[in-house]
């Protein structure tokens, strides 16, 4: 055997545990010879050190608490963090606000439909059951109402004031408002009285 | 045979206690855990005091449930980083009278050095190298302690051996 031994081999024949080849290598090899007994003299050494008293811990060597804290805090700001997407992005709408918005939906197209087509603004009319549903609506319409719209609002409140229908507040409808023709809101506020 | 005074339980504690008392120093790093799992080590010492059905040898019993309570002390504490993490090695003082010549030789540094590398390895590691070294066991009293094979035994020497020479190295490079 000419190679030197590996530092494993060294530590294994330490421990007496090595084949006859090695052996007589290492009785044979001045520098295995040397790296052997500076094995043994470090573990005696290591051994000695350790043999001592085991070093304290010194409290006021350790981290402050700050910094202890921040995985932590880290970790609580992280979940909070996810808790409010997911209430701010993924959450899906309630079936109140699905309603509601359908109901907005429909009532718009209607309005559309009486705006752009002649023919089914008698619809929209007696879709509208309140006064104060038409009332907002030729308010909402303004300027842009036609005649033919005109009258039928006007017929269509006399009718519901009559009745002593519950007016019902449409937020999204004044919402929405334009400029008010002066005459149209006079007669309005004439009948309603 | 125990001789009259060892045979007590206060003579054993008195004959038993600095080593037991090393070893969990050596073996956990908190020295409050350590004189805990100590106490625990001499209330099972008592336990099987009563029994009569005493051990050949104390001082092997003593070591193996020493080392086996810090192992699972080690194991049970993981939520103690919280309370003892990054905590800095430093030598205890003792009067020098207790240190021979030779220990008063040593660097200071390079005794950090060893500790330092001591506790950077494995608790198995650190229980094998105590075990064979310290204590002077055979590997093959190791293996049958801590249940494992000679073969590991020996794996887990070497890297130790291995990882506290290169330490030692560096420390003298500096």
């Amino acid at each position: 055997m000419t190679q030197c031994l590996e530092d494993k081999a060294l530590f294994l024949l330490s421990e007496g545990e090595a084949s006859e080849e090695q052996r007589s290598h290492l009785q044979g090899c001045q520098a295995c010879t040397e790296r052997y007994q500076e094995l043994g003299r470090d573990l005696r050494f290591i051994t000695k050190t350790l043999e001592q008293e085991a070093p304290l811990r010194v409290p006021a060597s350790r981290s402050p608490l700050f910094y202890r804290s921040l995985p932590i805090a880290a970790g609580v700001l992280l979940a909070i963090g996810i808790m409010w997407g997911e209430s701010r992005f993924w959450r899906p709408n309630s079936p109140s606000e699905q309603a509601q918005s359908d109901d907005i939906s429909e009532f718009l197209e209607q309005v559309s439909e009486a705006i752009f087509d002649g023919g089914n603004v008698r619809e929209v009319a007696t879709a509208s059951s309140s006064a104060s549903d038409l009332a907002s609506l030729q308010v909402a319409l303004g300027e842009n109402c036609s005649d033919e719209c005109r009258e039928l609002f006007d017929n269509s409140l006399l009718a519901t004031t009559k009745s002593k229908t519950t007016p019902v507040e449409r937020s999204f409808v004044t919402a929405r408002k334009r400029p008010v023709d002066p005459a149209m809101q006079h007669m309005v506020s004439d009948r309603a009285e | 045979m125990p001789d009259k005074e060892s045979a007590s339980f206060e003579g054993l504690y008195k004959v038993h206690h600095p080593k037991v008392r090393r070893l969990c120093r050596m073996l956990l790093r908190d020295s409050a855990e350590a004189e805990e799992t100590g106490q625990e080590v001499f209330l099972k010492m008592f336990k099987q005091y009563q029994t009569e059905s005493w051990p050949d040898d104390w001082s092997a019993w003593l070591t193996r449930v020493t080392v086996n309570a810090c192992h699972d002390r080690r194991k049970s504490a993981w939520w103690k980083w919280w309370r003892s993490s990054n905590g800095e090695v430093q030598l205890a003082e003792y009067p020098s009278s207790t240190r021979t010549p030779e220990q008063e030789t040593l660097g200071r540094e390079q005794q950090i050095h060893i500790w330092h590398a001591f506790r950077e390895l494995s608790g198995r590691q650190q229980e094998v190298f105590v075990l064979r070294y310290v204590e002077g066991w055979s590997t093959e009293e190791v293996a049958k302690t801590l249940a494992i094979s000679e073969g590991s035994v020996k794996n887990h020497l070497f890297r130790a051996v291995h990882h506290l020479r290169k330490t030692l190295k560096n420390g003298d490079a500096l």
